[in-house]
């Protein structure tokens, strides 16, 4: 009888592998799952490839109604070849047209209306909300018949050139200036006294001025207004005024306006809310350094970029009226609008605004997608970053509204893909900055192998002495066999 | 929304030209015992008028009352706001009863009381929660840190001060009284930053031009509160805002700070020693006999007063409550300015742009003006000693010649579990009544308590107990110490737990209003604390066990198993037997050389 049979030796074997089995296939991947971080799968794949085609998604179509006098009916059609004409020469990197229609349109609706006995070539924009665009043209004109030609060329050179000129321009950074793009913003006029003597001013009279400007904004976003009145504003030490004794003022430099608000100790941009504030300041020197006049501005007023506006009034008076108001109240409203990125032409800011709105969704569309890529590839470049399901959802939802907006630019409904590309870009964001992400970002992998060394060391081992064992004994049990 | 500045201006113009906004400010000082000076900061501020369910977007002009505030009460529905921080310890034995009855005083820390008003208790809590994330961010304080687990609603004290149901308003939607206090928070120079800017001379003018970081908070005692209320006639509403900052300053110690800003012990040949006692060049008892001071605002605030706040509508006044024998007052400024008397103080007011000095001079301190004891004292202290159980224990002494009706209210942490039932009263030291006895309730006329949630609510207690005159009672009542969870230790979790203190009210006994109020300090709790690097500890340890089990299921599984005499044949054969066997016979022929020899 052999010493070790070759049946037990198998038996045992079996043991052996099984045991090897369950441990590699569920012990394992059971100890790596309870103890690795959690990390949704995002749809990169998806996003990388509404990244690229982003651009052949979104069109704009703009109808815009010609009123022609009946003996120009053919002038539409001839004007509609001529601005495609146009157009294709800018080479936009979307798709980006305007369609004329005859008609004479709804009240949002763009209107041009073609006035025939004017004495020279003019155009005239209603600064009203009535979107209407009034076409002078003189009799040589007509006479060459090139009122189509002047259609098409004041629709693109003149009504919405600085529109052209955003989307050729969409995916660069916005100028400095403007404030970074947000569904809600705050507004706050404040008076500040730069001396000790009280003053006060009928903001209640003025502030309906205001909010008239806001109101026309509001597709773009929504705009909440308070004001304030501050004392004590004194300025600080390092502002070099110069006393200019032909003007009788003191001068400040155009370079020094970057310094002129003291925030630390003005308490003006303190802000409890969340949305963004956009500050606006009428400044109110003190008498001892009254007047101040800035270099280069007739207006005595500068910007503040991505923070607001501010003007300085000389004025000695301790109630400001209306009538004193309202000048500042024009420089402010012009000030917003540079703000928040509007165009400066045309007149009219219902069209500004219609122009800002249609770019700033193609932006905020663009803002969001990159917003996903960088998380995309900040996933991938920390591989022990967690990604929440939180995360996951707002980045297929965030997908989902850039779809729905590119729909709604198709369907020229722009107030609402203005929503929507906003609500992609807060959600976009939301996904990038998710607190719960960067939570478990220091928590180094080298340790959890340090604190499982007590239990996988002695597994490991175990089994390998096991494995030295059986093949041992399996030359054993050939060896007897032999003898 | 009418214009508020209106009627303002309409007054100005038939008295002074000049623009007059809602706001007020007085300063008053009161020499303590022991060369103690209270010093007394308080400031009115009105807001615009405003309704009171207006929309979101409606637009707020803002004068006086912050508009860092403004938006915060609106968004939260909160209709009236305390606020208070503190730091230090108030001996009454020594500076007599709080200022202003203790109305505006709060405890060690932070302690915050607000009226919300809501559809329900979770839209209000939800509220709650926003409004004390805003004011963290405003005072910079952690009020942030507050949640369901250190929030009560007091049933009986922290009355609203100036019920918005009172003024004929109807009222959308029901009023809830919510309350959190945090007695570990450290008040300090940045608390006081935004305490100023709330102002609207922004401690640029006026009497705030006198406060700073490190004067205020080098103080014996201090106290800043803050309380907004709704005042409404009709549907017009405005916010009233008292802003008030009491300090107690130790007035040698502060002038000998301003000497030397580093301390050090007093050479021997300026040490006045008490002859009373035996003194040599080794020994001393130290005489303190300070009685002779002359010490003026800049001694105390390291400032001047910074001209008055010209925007106000009453002009700035200082005032002091002295004891005109022994102490005067003297303005210094640049024109002639006398105090006057008005009644029983001393006063004068600030209407220019110059700058301010008040000095005193005083021939004897000990002769002030005598202090009104505190209608209550009391004190409460932790006993027991062990790591799992523990109680609280409250001393009151009713020191009048009335007996007098006390509210003492407790939010105690989830964490300590107190037992109602242990809850015992003993009256001058001598007679003890537990809580079921039928004597205990003639002393305590009612009990208020909500238990505690585990991590959710704290114990909330309220007693009503009246007090005979010239009566000691001690309150006693016992607790079990949770177990925390390991991430719920705060950092140095060895350093205790601080219990906020118990406040107690002393109400009128007819119209149960509260007249004084109280608090003791903060308790310091231990409370076990484990080692913290338990958990990897337990890893280890159960993987060790887990390891330990699978090896010797493993060996038992995959190991040959054979009969006895097959194990002794082949260990026969085995390479170790024949090397023991060899190294015996080696050892039995050794020891035969040996014995042979």
């Amino acid at each position: 009888m052999s010493v070790v049979s070759g049946d037990d030796v198998a038996i045992r074997r079996r043991i052996f592998n099984s045991i090897l089995l369950l441990c590699a296939f569920v012990g394992l991947p059971l100890w790596y799952a309870t103890t690795s971080v959690h990390r949704a799968e995002l749809p990169t794949a998806q996003i990388y490839s509404l990244s690229s085609q982003l651009r052949s998604f979104v069109s704009y179509e703009i109808p815009v109604y010609v009123t022609v006098p009946a003996t120009a009916s053919g002038v539409v059609a001839e004007a509609q070849q001529r601005l495609d004409a146009l157009l294709g020469s800018f080479d936009l990197p979307i798709s980006w047209h305007i369609v004329l229609k005859p008609g004479a349109g709804g009240a949002r609706d763009y209107k041009v209306e073609l006035v025939m006995d004017g004495e020279s070539d003019k155009i005239y924009v209603s600064p009203f909300e009535d979107r209407k665009i009034r076409l002078y043209a003189s009799p040589t004109v007509i006479s060459n018949n090139k009122v189509a030609d002047l259609i098409a060329r004041a629709l693109v050179q003149d009504v919405f050139a600085d529109e052209i000129q955003m989307f050729a321009r969409y995916d660069r950074p916005a100028s400095a200036i403007k404030m970074p793009y947000s569904p809600r913003y705050h507004v706050t006029l404040s008076l500040l006294q730069g001396g000790t003597d009280p003053i006060a001013w009928d903001i209640e009279q003025a502030a309906p001025l205001f909010e008239n400007y806001l109101r026309s904004l509001s597709p773009y976003a929504n705009f909440t207004l308070d004001s304030q009145v501050q004392h004590y504003g004194k300025l600080s030490d390092n502002i070099a005024l110069r006393y200019d004794g032909d003007k009788k003022a003191f001068l400040l430099k155009e370079a020094d306006t970057s310094t002129f608000i003291d925030y630390s100790e003005w308490g003006l941009d303190q802000n409890t809310q969340s949305v963004p504030v956009i500050n606006f300041v009428a400044y109110v020197p003190a008498s001892a350094v009254r007047p101040i006049l800035i270099e280069n501005s007739a207006s005595n007023s500068f910007i503040v970029p991505q923070w607001g506006g501010a003007a300085i009034l000389n004025t000695d008076k301790q109630v400001l009226e209306y009538g004193d108001l309202l000048p500042v109240m024009e420089i402010f409203a012009s000030q917003l609008f540079q703000l928040v990125g509007a165009p400066s032409t045309p007149k009219s800011p219902a069209i500004r605004t219609d122009i800002l709105t249609r770019v700033q969704s193609l932006q905020n569309m663009h803002k969001s997608i990159d917003n996903l890529i960088s998380l995309c590839k900040l996933c991938q470049q920390l591989p022990n970053i967690s990604v929440p399901d939180s995360t996951r959802e707002q980045v297929e939802r965030a997908i989902e509204r850039i779809m729905e907006a590119a729909a709604a630019v198709k369907n020229g409904r722009w107030g609402l893909a203005s929503s929507l590309a906003a609500e992609a870009y807060v959600l976009s964001d939301k996904a990038f900055f998710q607190k719960d992400m960067v939570q478990q970002m220091y928590f180094p992998e080298e340790h959890k192998m340090a604190v499982y060394t007590p239990l996988l060391g002695p597994f490991a081992t175990i089994m390998l002495l096991g494995l030295i064992r059986l093949v041992n004994e399996q030359r054993g049990s050939a060896k007897p066999k032999q003898a | 929304m009418k214009e508020f500045l209106l009627p303002v201006l309409l007054l100005c113009a038939l008295c002074r030209a000049s623009v007059q906004y809602p706001f007020e400010e007085s300063l008053e000082f009161k020499p303590l015992e022991r060369n103690n000076l209270l010093a007394s900061f308080n400031f009115r501020i009105n807001s615009t008028e405003f309704e009171l369910y207006e929309p979101d977007d409606k637009t707020f002009h803002y004068s006086t009352f912050s508009k860092l505030l403004g938006p915060i009460l609106r968004e939260t529905n909160t209709r009236e706001l305390h606020l208070r921080f503190s730091q230090g310890w108030y001996d009454p034995e020594v500076y007599g009863e709080l200022p202003l009855k203790g109305k505006h005083s709060g405890g060690t820390g932070v302690e915050l009381w607000a009226l919300l008003e809501g559809q329900n208790e979770e839209s209000v809590f939800k509220d709650w929660i926003k409004l004390v994330n805003s004011l963290s961010g405003l005072f910079c304080a952690s009020l942030n840190f507050i949640d369901s687990s250190s929030t009560t609603y007091p049933a009986t004290v922290f009355q609203p001060a100036a019920p918005v149901l009172d003024q004929g308003l109807s009222l959308k939607n029901d009023l809830f009284l919510l309350r959190s206090a945090l007695p570990r928070e450290p008040v300090c120079t940045e608390n006081l930053t935004p305490f100023l800017k709330l102002l609207p001379t922004k401690g640029k003018a006026g009497i705030s031009s006198l406060l700073t970081g490190h004067k205020v908070f080098n103080s014996q005692w201090s106290s800043m509160s803050i309380d907004v209320t709704t005042h409404c006639s009709g549907t017009k509403c405005h916010y009233e805002m008292e802003q008030f900052i009491n300090l107690i300053l130790d007035v040698p110690m502060t002038l000998e700070r301003n000497r030397m800003p580093i301390p050090k012990p007093t050479p021997g040949s300026e040490l006045k020693c008490d002859p009373t006692k035996p003194f040599d060049a080794f020994h001393c008892f130290p005489l303190d006999d300070i009685s002779q001071l002359e010490f003026s605002l800049t001694d105390l605030f390291g400032k001047k007063i910074q001209g008055g706040a010209l925007l106000a509508s009453r002009p700035t006044k200082v005032c002091a409550d002295l004891n005109l024998d022994s102490w005067s007052m003297e303005v210094q400024t640049d024109i002639q300015t006398t105090p006057t008397l008005e009644g029983e103080k001393t006063c004068f007011v600030i209407e220019d742009t110059n700058e301010y000095n008040v000095l005193f001079k005083v021939k004897d301190t000990k002769r002030i003006k005598p202090l009104k004891s505190p209608p209550i004292f009391a004190s409460r202290s932790l006993s027991g000693y062990s790591q799992d159980s523990g109680g609280f224990r409250i001393d009151v002494k009713n020191p009048t010649d009335q007996d007098s009706d006390i509210v003492i209210f407790e939010s105690i942490p989830w964490f300590v579990r107190i037992y109602l039932h242990t809850l015992t009263l003993t009256i001058n030291s001598t007679i003890t009544h537990i809580v079921s006895d039928p004597q205990f309730d003639q002393y305590v006329k009612g009990i208020i308590y909500n238990p505690a949630i585990d991590r959710q609510k704290p114990s909330h207690l309220e007693l009503l107990v009246s007090i005979p005159a010239h009566t000691k009672i001690k309150l006693s009542l016992e607790f079990d110490k949770a177990m925390l969870l390991y991430a719920e230790y705060p950092p140095d979790a060895n350093h205790g737990f601080e219990i906020e203190p118990a406040v107690i009210s002393v109400l009128d006994r007819d119209s149960h209003k509260v007249v004084y109020e109280m608090r003791t300090t903060t308790a310091l709790l231990t409370l076990p604390t484990p080692d913290f690097s338990m958990p990897y500890n337990v890893i280890i340890l159960t993987s060790t066990v887990m390891s330990l089990a699978f090896g010797s299921i493993f060996n038992l599984l995959t190991k040959q198993t054979v009969t006895e005499e097959e194990a002794e044949s082949r260990a026969k054969e085995s390479r170790v037997t024949r090397l023991r066997f060899t190294i015996k016979q080696r050892v039995q022929r050794i020891k035969s050389l040996l014995r042979r020899s």
